[in-house]
C-alpha cells in the first residue's frame, strides 16, 4: 500500500463516509420516533396550556389530569439544570407561554452538567440542541460550544444508535411488539421487600455520581445554583408563575440518605428560600414524611409511576388552588 | 482532559499540526503549553503540584551533578523524595482511612473526603524519582534545559496514566527533530482505534455488568459469576491497556515513541511471568529501584524480602485499598514459592525422571509443568478479580462458593450460558482482542493489512471505528488509572 496524500485524502473521504451513514442511520425514526422528535411532541403539547412542568426523570411525578389542571408535561429523562434553562427561554419566548412553569426536581440535580466530557449525560445535551436547532434556537447551553458544534456532525452513538435498529430487527422477526407511543402511562411499581436495598442503591449511585461530577468540575454546585436563580428572575420578569416541586422518595430512603452525611446537599436549603425570594413557590416534599407515598406508587426508589403521580399531584393541584394559583375547577 | 473526550479529539490533531508546523527549537514549548492546558483543563490548581515536583526534581538533580560530595547527595536525594512521595501518600493514601475515625476529621470546613486525588500523580511521582535516582547514581547526566525537563515531566500523553518513561529514553527523543511521517502517523491513529474498542466497547461495558453481579453473586448462575469475575480482571486490562494504547498511538503521530505497557499479560504462565507482562514500565520501575536494591542489601532471606516488598507495594500502587493490598500480600507469596519452587533444581530433575519412567517425555513433562503453572495463575487472577470488584466480604465468600461449584454445575448441564450480554462479550469481543494481540505478537495486524491493501485495510480500520461507535458504551466519565 502506498503512503500520499492522495490515499490519505481517499481514506478520509471514506470515513467520511461511514460517519455520515451512521448520523443518518441515528437521525431515522426507525423504532418510533427519534428523542428529539418525542421533544417536539412534548413541545407542541404545550400550545394552549395554563401549565408546563420540566425537568429530568423526577417529572414523572406531575399528572395535570390529577392536579384539575390545563398543563403539558415537557420533562426529559437526563435533563439537567441548564438544559432546563435553555427550554424556559425557549417557552416563554412563545407568544402563548403558559402563566405557570413547574420545575420538578431534587437536591441531587445540583451536581449535574450534561456539558462536562464523556460523562452520562453527553447525549441528553446534543439532543437537546438538536431539538433547540430545529426550533432555529441556536444559542449556547449554558456556554457549551462544543456540543453545540458537534451536535449536528456527530453521529447518534452506543445504544442510542443501536437500540431503535435492534428493535426494529426484533420487531421485524415477530420478537417484538410494535411501541405504543401513545401509551406513556407507566403502571411499574417496585417489590417492597427491595425498597430498602433499592434506597441504598439510589444514595449510593448519586453520591458517586456527584463525586465523578465534581472531580472534573468543582464549581458545578455553584453553577447549578446560578442557572436556577437565572431561571427564577426569567419567570418572574415575564410575569409568570414558577412552581418548584420536589416530589417524595420512598420511605426506605432517609436513613440511608442521612448515613451517606452528604454534605453538599444541605447547600440546596438555602437555595430554596433564595428562589422563594424571586416570587417561586416551592413545594418541598424531599424528605417530609407527611407527603411520604406507599412504595406501590414508585417505579423505583424516586420516581413516581403514573398511580403515585396521581395521587401526588391532587397534593400539588391542592397547594396551587390553595395560593389562588389556578382557579377551582370540576374534576373528574 | 480525557482522552475518550470530543475535547481530546479536537485538542491531538491540532496539537500534532502544530507541532510540525513550528520550527523543531520551539516543539519543546508548544508541547509544554500543550501539555498544561491538557492537565489544567481537568483542575487549573493541580498544576502547581505538578510544577512543584518537576521544579524540584530539576533543580535537586542539577545540584547533584555540581557536588561531589556523598552527604550533601545523599541529603538531595531524601529531600527529592520527600517533597515527591509526600503529597502522593497525602493524595492517595487518605482514601485508605476511609471508614475509620481519622477520615471523618474536621478541621474547619475541611474534611479528609474532600481530599481529591491528583490525576496521575502516580505516574508522574514516579517518573520525576526515577529520574533522580539515576542522576543520585551517576548513571546519568541532569537535564539542563529546565524546558524540555518539563516535558519530559509532563508529556501529555503519558501523563495521567503512563507508560512510565525512563529518562534514556525519552529525553533524547524530545531533543531529536521528528518529521511527520504519514505511515507512522497512520500506525498512531490504529493504535488509538484499538485502544478506543478496548476502553468504551470492553473495558466499559463489562464496568456496566461486573460490580453489578459481584454485588449479589448469590441470585446469578455459577458461570455467571465466574464469567463476571474474570470479567473483573479483563475489564481492567482493557481498560489499562486500552489507554496505553491511546498514549502510545497518540505520541506516534508526533514521531515519539513511547514504551510498550502491556504484552499479552493472559498468555503468561507463571505469575512471575505475568507481572512481567502486566504494566511493564511500572513493575520495571519498581524492579530497579526497589526489587533489587532491597535483593542486594539484605544478607539472610533477600529475595523473599524484597519479592514481599515489592509485590505489597506494586499492589497498593494498583488501588489504595486494603483488598489491594491483600492482593499484593498474596502475589508476593505465590512469587516467592513460584521461586522457591524454581531453584529446587535436585527435585524438578527427580520429578522429571520419575515421569520419565512411567512414559512422560520431557515435552509433555514441560507441558504438565506450565500448565500446573497457568491453573494456579489463573486462580489468582480469579481471587483477585473476586475481591477487587465486589463490596464487601460476604459478596467475595459468595462468589468463591459459586465458583467451586462451577464443574459440577459443567458436568450436570446446569450451568446454562450465563448472563446474555456477558456471554456475548466474551465470545465475541474478549475473544477478538485475545485474537487480535495473538496476531499482532506474532506480526503487527498493521503491517498484515498494510500488506493486503487498502481495500482490505481501510473497510477494517472503518468497521471498527463504526463498532465502537454502535457497541461502545459513552457513559463512563473516567479510565480506571485515574483512581491510580
Amino acid at each position: 500500500m502506498r503512503w500520499s496524500r492522495l490515499s490519505v485524502a481517499a481514506f478520509l473521504v471514506m470515513g467520511l463516509l461511514v460517519l455520515g451513514t451512521l448520523n443518518i442511520a441515528g437521525r431515522l425514526p426507525i423504532n418510533g420516533p427519534t428523542e428529539p422528535q418525542l421533544m417536539k411532541q412534548r413541545y407542541e403539547a404545550i400550545a394552549g396550556k395554563d401549565a408546563v412542568s420540566l425537568g429530568g426523570s423526577i417529572g414523572t411525578a406531575i399528572d395535570f389530569d390529577a392536579m384539575c389542571v390545563s398543563g403539558a408535561r415537557f420533562y426529559n429523562n437526563g435533563q439537567d439544570v441548564f438544559e432546563t434553562e435553555a427550554l424556559v427561554d425557549l417557552i416563554l419566548s412563545r407568544p402563548d407561554a403558559p402563566q405557570i412553569i413547574i420545575l420538578v426536581t431534587s437536591p441531587a440535580s445540583i451536581g449535574h452538567d450534561n456539558g462536562l466530557p464523556a460523562l452520562a449525560g453527553a447525549y441528553q445535551r446534543r439532543f437537546t440542541y438538536r431539538f433547540l436547532h430545529g426550533e432555529g434556537e441556536f444559542g449556547l447551553i449554558d456556554g457549551d460550544l462544543r456540543q453545540a458544534v458537534f451536535a449536528e456532525a456527530m453521529p447518534a452513538i452506543g445504544h442510542h444508535l443501536r437500540n431503535p435498529w435492534h428493535g426494529a430487527a426484533l420487531r421485524w422477526l415477530g420478537r417484538l411488539p410494535a411501541p405504543d407511543v401513545t401509551t406513556a402511562a407507566d403502571t411499574r411499581s417496585i417489590d417492597p421487600r427491595q425498597a430498602e436495598a433499592l434506597a441504598k442503591a439510589q444514595v449510593t449511585a448519586w453520591q458517586a455520581d456527584a463525586t465523578e461530577i465534581a472531580y472534573f468540575d468543582p464549581h458545578v454546585h455553584a453553577r447549578t445554583r446560578a442557572a436556577l436563580l437565572r431561571i427564577a428572575e426569567k419567570v418572574e420578569d415575564r410575569g409568570a408563575q414558577l412552581v418548584v416541586v420536589l416530589p417524595p422518595f420512598i420511605d426506605q430512603m432517609s436513613d440511608p440518605l442521612r448515613e451517606a452525611g452528604w454534605t453538599k446537599i444541605d447547600t440546596f436549603w438555602p437555595l430554596l428560600q433564595d428562589l422563594e425570594r424571586r416570587n417561586a413557590l416551592v413545594l418541598n416534599d424531599w424528605d417530609n414524611r407527611a407527603a411520604r407515598l406507599d412504595p406501590s406508587h414508585f417505579r423505583d426508589a424516586v420516581h413516581l409511576n403514573a398511580p403515585g403521580a396521581k395521587e401526588y399531584s391532587k397534593k400539588v393541584g391542592r397547594e396551587l388552588r390553595r395560593q389562588k394559583l389556578v382557579q377551582r375547577r370540576d374534576c373528574k | 482532559m480525557i482522552f475518550h473526550s470530543i475535547d481530546y479529539l479536537l485538542f491531538l490533531p491540532l496539537v500534532a499540526a502544530l507541532f510540525f508546523a513550528v520550527p523543531h527549537r520551539w516543539r519543546w514549548a508548544l508541547l509544554l503549553v500543550a501539555s498544561n492546558i491538557f492537565y489544567g483543563s481537568w483542575r487549573i490548581e493541580f498544576l502547581a503540584l505538578l510544577w512543584f515536583t518537576t521544579l524540584i526534581d530539576f533543580f535537586a538533580a542539577k545540584a547533584m551533578m555540581r557536588t561531589q560530595h556523598k552527604v550533601r547527595r545523599r541529603f538531595l536525594l531524601i529531600a527529592s523524595m520527600l517533597c515527591n512521595l509526600g503529597p502522593l501518600v497525602f493524595f492517595k493514601y487518605s482514601a485508605l482511612l476511609a471508614g475509620t475515625t481519622l477520615y471523618d476529621l474536621r478541621i474547619g470546613n475541611f474534611t479528609m473526603a474532600d481530599v481529591i486525588l491528583p490525576l496521575g500523580i502516580s505516574f508522574y511521582t514516579f517518573q520525576t524519582l526515577g529520574y533522580t535516582i539515576d542522576v543520585f547514581r551517576k548513571k546519568r547526566e541532569a537535564e539542563t534545559h529546565l524546558g524540555i525537563f518539563a516535558v519530559y515531566v509532563m508529556y501529555f500523553p503519558q501523563l495521567l496514566a503512563g507508560p512510565i518513561e525512563r529518562p534514556y529514553k525519552l529525553l533524547p527523543q524530545l531533543r531529536e527533530e521528528q518529521v511527520l511521517e504519514i505511515r507512522r502517523a497512520a500506525m498512531g491513529c490504529a493504535l488509538i482505534l484499538v485502544g478506543y474498542f478496548k476502553k468504551l466497547v470492553i473495558a466499559d461495558r463489562l464496568g456496566l455488568m461486573v460490580p453489578d453481579i459481584l454485588a449479589a453473586p448469590e441470585v446469578h448462575t455459577s458461570l455467571t459469576v465466574t464469567l463476571a469475575t474474570l470479567g473483573a480482571f479483563y475489564r481492567y486490562y482493557a481498560d489499562l491497556s486500552g489507554y496505553a494504547d491511546i498514549a502510545i498511538g497518540s505520541s506516534l503521530i508526533m514521531g515519539i515513541a513511547l514504551s510498550r505497557n502491556f504484552n499479552r499479560p493472559f498468555a503468561a504462565v507463571s505469575i512471575a511471568e505475568f507481572w512481567q507482562r502486566w504494566h511493564i514500565t511500572v513493575t520495571r520501575w519498581f524492579t530497579d529501584y526497589l526489587y533489587i536494591p532491597i535483593a542486594r542489601s539484605t544478607r539472610i532471606g533477600s529475595r523473599i524480602v524484597a519479592s514481599m516488598v515489592t509485590s505489597l507495594m506494586l499492589g497498593l500502587w494498583h488501588g489504595a485499598t486494603f483488598a489491594w493490598l491483600l492482593v499484593g500480600v498474596l502475589a508476593g507469596l505465590l512469587l516467592t514459592a513460584e521461586g522457591a519452587i524454581r531453584r529446587q533444581r535436585g527435585m524438578l530433575a527427580r520429578t522429571r525422571r520419575r515421569l520419565g519412567k512411567i512414559g512422560i517425555g520431557e515435552g509433555p513433562a514441560r507441558m504438565i509443568g506450565r500448565n500446573l503453572n497457568r491453573v494456579v495463575l489463573w486462580i489468582f487472577l480469579l481471587f483477585v478479580g473476586s475481591i477487587v470488584n465486589t463490596p464487601g466480604w460476604d459478596q467475595v465468600f459468595a462468589s468463591w462458593r459459586k465458583i467451586a461449584a462451577l464443574p459440577g454445575d459443567v458436568l450436570t448441564l446446569s450451568a446454562g450460558f450465563g448472563t446474555y450480554n456477558l456471554s456475548l462479550l466474551f465470545v465475541f469481543a474478549i475473544a477478538a482482542m485475545e485474537i487480535y494481540e495473538w496476531l499482532d505478537s506474532r506480526r503487527p495486524v498493521f503491517d498484515r493489512l498494510e500488506r493486503a491493501g487498502a481495500l482490505i485495510a481501510w473497510p477494517f480500520w472503518w468497521g471498527l471505528a463504526a463498532i465502537i461507535l454502535v457497541f461502545g458504551v459513552f457513559t463512563s466519565s473516567g479510565f480506571l488509572y485515574f483512581e491510580f
